[in-house]
């Protein structure tokens, strides 16, 4: 007899809602202020925002700080009526109550260089200093175009602090044209001026000999901008640029790399042929303060054809943001939005290309690096991927750090060209809802903010790098919403320190108003434990909440959370599983839906460890796994519900009772349950079992094939499968099938071979970061915990994996990162036992167990410079932490729900 | 000299073949009890006394509070889980609790057995005999005899169903403990327990005087001093078994002691009595802790160490009648007893000292009982004829304690003199 608790039934009073670990005490997502939409940077935890002038909004420049800082939500206008604008006091304020329409931190503190709407020919530095009563400002003296004129107007600007004179200083980059023009036209260019003269005194120090701009004559020793010549920028191919898009240059300079990354819109003739089109990108380089404008493809001009290039007629490229991105494993990418095709495409794709770095194999010493970087032209463009990386480590640390992976040759004319659906270059795997508004690097994983038309278009979205064994990208994870944000974003911040990020998401009452918003790590608890009862607006909380209360702590907690992603929402779904019990979360019309289903067969289960959805091309049908066998929710003629039926169908013939559980098999203390293609895979602690499909898709569970026993491999705690390959996370260490071996069809045990890792214990978990498959090839980067609890210690090794779906698996199938020069050492270490590892990109996070008597904890792992030596907890910052004996059972990124779940005898743990 | 060189070596051999641990932690009597002191005959030179009490009913104080039952002295609840950890990577204990029972959090409850038995004490009894030297001095021999018994021993298991780990940890390691113990430690014996044999016997030598008071209601005050040297002739524990009580302090003990006892009107007397037990150093075969979270009756490691046991203190106030009427006469004491932590130096590289210095079984105990009793002595006036029996009846009655298994006792005392 099944009995059911649906959502709805279940009284809000008894819905406890506790924050676990957070700075903010407040159960919703925080907003400090409201904003109107311009220009706007954050740095670090400061945001300012360039208002722009309405009747009743004063514009000019705010700031207000996000994170967990002391002055966290405070928000000041920045400036005055009055300013000491160029040393004379009592001035204008030339910034104050003005629409700003460029903004740019100039150098690392609070200085911002701006341009107002009714003045786009200046500059002007805001520079606070205590010493001035007024607030400094100082103005950029007129910068020229390319025919030596003052500018009409300054489209584009950057700063930069470069090395490759003798003495650094603060230089400006200015795009700039005439009024009547537009950039791209011979008389726009790109303006050089440095802030200040600066000298070495005799002890090396440098010091300024004067303060004033200093506007840099072109490399003709010319007084005036250097001329943005399109064919010689590469920009137009073979004569094939029609025009630029007026206003369309967005400039990146790449302290890394010292290199100006120049971004416009081009659009190619309505005459062009094959061998014509554009390029959307263009480099800059700096040698003797003059500004150089070099191709990014100089050796072969098709190598990224619909990514920044384009051939034929009426071609429209484009390239609207760039990054420089550094793997973990140091290899260089540019990132960058953009793209062939409409501005309604371009906005929504974001590439990742090598560049070459040029300098470190040769030389030895800085300057001999900053010569050959200054007139290397090869130096920053289109790298070939497929060459061996050079290492180049850090020379002053005695623990050896991988320092840079270095691809020293550029893209030929013989090399395969880039296409935009390579799975390394295509971030994500394809467009996303809306147009990028902002785009951030953190470690392996690509940041986006989104704004669409649609509804739920908008959103924090992330993709992950999947490398190879080599430290080169081959592979990026889909799309995945991060945080549950799903408005509109302008603008975020993240603080990896934390976890949290700040954000700008449109204003739903006023879609011209931006509100300054903040992520929590939230905590549901178990209603015996409850500090605080309260019920939120967030429907989603509150249906977590009824369902974490039918696991309480004394019954063991939630053991296990798995889900179903479908495209469509509405057929996908949740499970939440516990002691004899499991509970289905789903949405309906965009709301949370929730049913416990409990009956004789689940308690014959005993606590259900796991659960999948298999489906074929008609039906699907829900598989509990638990300590005294599997079961099914299937019909009396042993049918799931329809694959076309959406989850709330689904339940309507669950409760209508024409769908109940049937024992299907024996096996005990089932871990895990893997669906690849036709087979589903059944791990337990002692085997792994595979049932197939037979060939007319019908969903039946006979003839089991045992592939691994734990009597040959160790314990079984963990596995991957994809397609021949089967990777097994063992008390013997990572095992993998052997080489020649095909898992989905083999109808033997195959050998297990060991996986070569600088461990000999046993491995506890695999976390995956699984790229999108592409012609028929699948690569994988596996995160595998090896704890050793007798010695006190744990890491985490990284593995890649790459299959053919055609071909049996081989040596090259599985292979350990190089994190070091020569050998496989773990990507981190802990000094005592360690019981789940996870990582997005932004967060890398650790369970700690309970264990002698210590407290079990769930911990954020510092991901800004990753620790050589054992990784310490104090330097982990605190998420959730729990009475000892308390277990965390599992963490799960939800795609449908766009988090991080982390779940166990407490409750539930989400970011929100 | 030959015999002082004789007990040298005899004391050596008693401190090093010492192997099991010191004063237990139960209230049975020694027979150089203050309270099993026959009245002195000062006409006699010597005296013979002969006891024997017996357990009703036993009383246990843990660490924090009363338990139920006395295999709890130590810990509430043995940890079955945590005997397995601390081991080196690739022992058999290790390997079974990552491969087997897929290293399992303890969450309090998990692994974990209350361990529940009848502990007995079927008998303490004792001989002594005094001779009465010049110079107020009395010179005694005392040897100890006990029999106690551990049965129906039962192991609760707190484990619950609610998770894989649960259910693993039941059907591999808690609902056969005793084999599952047996596979990593068969000389461990989880049963029942029954043993019979001497205590540590002991010399003592004691000053006594009385002076005489002339107020009006202070009639006599008595000091005395006294000066005991044991030797560890006492069963020895057996490490195999839980909870298995020594009849002796396992090694080579020195005990001084005095007190004061005052006479009003010649008819009621009180006083304070002290003793201080100091047990020397001795080399033993031990079981240690290997884990923070290990019980007392799971330790699988056994090493050699030293063991330094603690200072254990007595005291006793006392109140009683002289003999009023047919030589019968009655008293209370109280008796307050410490005895500080012990303390092991492992002669093993591979344990931490430290952790293995945990042991609760190494920890303070205290012990607070009273002691009711009635005396019957034939020559009131100390001026006995030979053979004049005493007869003493007592009842020991537990008040509370740390760390201490107390017997609810009765018994008696006949001596001679002669």
């Amino acid at each position: 007899m099944l009995s059911y608790t649906k959502d709805s039934m279940i009284p809000w009073l008894f819905f406890s809602v506790l924050i676990v670990a957070s700075t903010l005490s407040s159960a919703q997502t925080p907003t400090f202020h409201t904003f109107k939409k311009g220009p706007l940077y954050f740095l670090k935890a400061a945001l300012f925002v360039g208002t722009t002038t309405t009747e009743n909004l004063r514009g000019g420049i705010s700031q207000t700080f996000a994170g967990e800082g002391p002055f966290c939500g405070s928000t000041t206008n920045l400036l005055a009526p009055k300013a000491k604008v160029d040393r004379v006091s009592d001035q204008e304020n030339p910034l104050y109550n003005k629409q700003i329409s460029l903004m740019k931190p100039f150098g690392g503190g609070e200085t911002i260089a701006a341009v107002t709407r009714d003045n786009p020919t200046k500059i002007y530095i805001r520079n606070p200093t205590k010493l001035d009563e007024q607030e400094p400002i100082i103005t950029v003296p007129d910068l020229p175009d390319a025919t030596g004129t003052p500018t009409a107007e300054i489209v584009a600007f950057e700063y930069l602090m470069t090395t490759t004179s003798d003495i650094a200083a603060p230089y400006l980059i200015a795009a700039v044209k005439q009024s009547s023009g537009m950039f791209g036209d011979p008389t726009s260019g790109l303006v050089l001026c440095r802030y200040g003269t600066y000298q070495k005194d005799a002890e090396g120090k440098t010091i300024p000999v004067d303060v004033s701009w200093h506007i840099l004559a072109t490399p003709a020793e010319q007084p005036c901008a250097v001329p943005f010549q399109a064919p010689f920028a590469g920009i137009s191919i073979n004569d094939g640029l029609s025009h630029l898009e007026s206003d369309s240059v967005v400039l990146y300079w790449a302290p890394d790399l010292e290199r100006l990354f120049i971004g416009v819109t081009a659009l190619s003739t309505d005459t062009a042929d094959e061998n014509q089109g554009v390029c959307a990108l263009a480099l800059g380089r700096i040698e003797h303060e003059k500004i150089h404008i070099d191709p990014i493809l100089p050796h072969n001009i098709h190598g990224a054809e619909g990514i920044i290039s384009a051939r034929g007629p009426h071609k429209r490229v484009a390239v609207h943001r760039m990054v420089h991105m550094m793997t973990s494993t140091g290899s260089s990418y540019l990132i960058m939005v953009g793209g062939q095709g409409s501005e309604h495409e371009t906005q929504r794709t974001v590439y990742a290309l090598p560049v070459v770095i040029s300098g470190a194999q040769e030389s030895t010493s800085p300057e001999q690096i900053r010569s050959i970087i200054a007139h290397n032209t090869d130096h920053c463009t289109i790298a070939k991927s497929n060459n061996q990386p050079y290492v180049v480590f850090h020379k002053y640390k005695q623990i050896k750090n991988v320092y840079a992976r270095i691809l020293s040759e550029p893209l030929r004319n013989s090399d395969a060209p880039y296409k935009p659906s390579d799975p390394a270059v295509a971030v994500g795997g394809g467009p996303l809802p809306g147009a990028v508004t902002d785009l951030k690097i953190q470690e392996d994983a690509i940041f986006v903010s989104v704004a669409g038309d649609g509804e739920n278009a908008g959103g924090l979205f992330y993709s992950q790098a999947v490398l190879d064994s080599q430290g080169l990208i081959v592979s990026w994870t889909p799309w995945q919403r991060y945080a549950r944000i799903d408005k509109n974003i302008f603008g975020f911040q993240l603080f990896p320190d934390s976890g949290i990020v700040s954000y700008l998401a449109e204003d739903p009452q006023q879609r011209d108003m931006l509100l300054l918003k903040q992520t929590i790590w939230q905590g549901i608890v178990p209603a015996d434990k409850q500090q605080e009862t309260t019920t939120t607006e967030d429907q989603l909380q509150n249906v977590l909440s009824s369902i974490v209360q039918e696991f309480p702590t004394h019954q063991g907690g939630i053991l296990h959370v798995d889900e179903h992603y479908d495209t469509d929402p509405d057929h996908s779904l949740i499970m939440v599983s516990g002691n004899k019990k499991i509970a289905l979360l789903w949405q309906a019309e965009h709301q949370w839906q929730s049913i416990v289903l409990a009956d004789a067969i689940t308690q014959q289960l005993g606590p259900i460890s796991c659960a999948a959805i298999i489906s074929n091309q008609q039906e699907k049908l829900l598989v509990i796994g638990g300590v005294y066998g599997v079961a099914a929710l299937i019909d009396n003629a042993g049918h799931g519900w329809k694959r076309d039926s959406t989850m709330a169908q689904a339940v309507e013939q669950i409760t209508s009772r024409s769908l109940h559980f049937t024992k299907i098999a024996d096996w005990q203390f089932t871990k895990k349950i893997c669906i690849d293609k036709k087979n589903i895979y059944l791990l337990t602690d002692t085997m792994l079992v595979r049932y197939t499909l037979s060939d007319d898709q019908t969903i039946t569970f006979k003839n089991p094939v045992i592939l691994a026993k734990s009597s040959t491999t160790g314990a079984l705690f963990d596995c991957m499968i994809d397609g021949p390959l089967a990777v097994l996370a063992t008390s013997k260490g990572l095992l993998r099938n052997e080489s020649g071996s095909w898992i989905a069809t083999t109808d033997r045990a195959p050998s297990w071979v060991p996986v070569s890792l600088a461990h000999t214990g046993s491995a506890h978990q695999i976390w995956c970061i699984p790229g999108i498959p592409y012609d028929n090839h699948h690569a994988t980067l596996l995160y595998v915990l090896m704890d050793d609890p007798a010695h006190h210690q744990s890491m985490v090794f990284r593995v890649n994996t790459y299959v053919d779906y055609a071909k049996a698996v081989s040596e090259a199938s599985v292979q350990s990162l190089v994190e070091d020069a020569n050998n496989i050492v773990p990507f981190l270490s802990f000094n005592s036992s360690r019981s789940f590892f996870y990582t997005d990109g932004m967060n890398r996070i650790i369970v700690k167990p309970s264990c002698c008597g210590s407290s079990p904890g769930v911990y954020l792992i510092p991901v800004k410079d990753r620790p050589t030596a054992c990784i310490n907890q104090g330097l982990c910052r605190t998420i959730g932490a729990y009475a000892p004996g308390i277990h965390i059972t599992q963490l799960m990124q939800s795609t449908l729900l766009g988090t991080l779940l982390i779940v166990g005898e407490f409750g539930i743990i989400f970011m929100h | 000299m030959i015999i002082k060189q004789r007990l040298f070596i005899f004391l050596l051999v008693a401190s090093i073949t010492s192997w099991t641990i010191g004063i237990p932690p139960v209230n049975m009597f020694r027979p150089w009890d203050i309270n099993l002191r026959p009245w002195i005959r000062y006409n006699k030179k010597c005296q013979a006394a002969v006891y024997d009490e017996t357990g009703l009913e036993v009383t246990t104080f843990g660490p924090g509070h009363p338990h139920e039952n006395a295999l709890q002295v130590w810990n509430e609840t043995q940890d079955a889980l945590a005997m397995l950890q601390g081991f080196p990577a690739g022992s058999p204990e290790t390997l079974f609790f990552e491969n087997v029972l897929l290293s399992p959090v303890d969450n309090g409850i998990r692994g974990h057995l209350r361990f529940l038995g009848d502990l007995h004490l079927n008998a303490s009894a004792g001989f002594s005999f005094y001779y009465n030297a010049p110079h107020h001095v009395q010179i005694s021999a005392h040897l100890p005899l006990y029999a106690m018994s551990l049965n129906k021993i039962i192991f609760q298991d707190l484990t619950q169903d609610n998770s894989p780990s649960d259910i693993l940890v039941k059907q591999n390691l808690t609902n056969n403990l005793a084999q599952t113990v047996h596979q990593f430690d068969p000389t461990l014996n989880l049963n029942n327990w029954s043993r019979v044999g001497p205590g540590d016997f002991a010399i003592m030598a004691e000053w006594r005087r009385s002076f005489r008071q002339r107020k009006p209601h202070l009639k006599n005050v008595d000091l005395l001093g006294r000066g005991i040297l044991t030797f560890p002739s006492g069963l020895k524990r057996n490490v195999n078994e839980i909870f298995s009580v020594p009849f002796g302090y396992e090694g080579v003990g020195l005990l001084f002691g005095g007190g004061i006892t005052l006479n009003w009107w010649d008819t009621i007397r009180g006083g304070i009595d002290f003793e201080f037990l100091y047990i020397f150093t001795n080399k033993q075969t031990v079981r240690i802790k290997v884990n923070e979270n290990q019980t007392d009756f799971l330790f699988l490691a056994k090493t050699k160490a030293y063991r330094e046991f603690g200072i254990t203190e007595r005291y006793q106030l006392f109140l009683e009648t002289a003999p009023l009427c047919y030589g019968i006469s009655g008293g209370v004491a109280y008796q307050f007893w410490k005895h500080a932590r012990d303390k092991l130096v492992l002669l093993n590289q591979d344990f931490s000292n430290q952790l293995a210095n945990t042991a609760q079984n190494l920890q303070e105990w205290t012990m607070h009982q009273l002691i009711f009793k009635l005396w019957y002595n034939s020559a009131p006036d100390g001026c006995g004829k030979n053979f004049d029996p005493q007869v003493l009846l007592f009842y020991k009655l537990p008040l509370t304690g740390k760390r201490s298994v107390m017997f609810h006792t009765i018994g008696a005392l006949v001596a001679f003199s002669f």
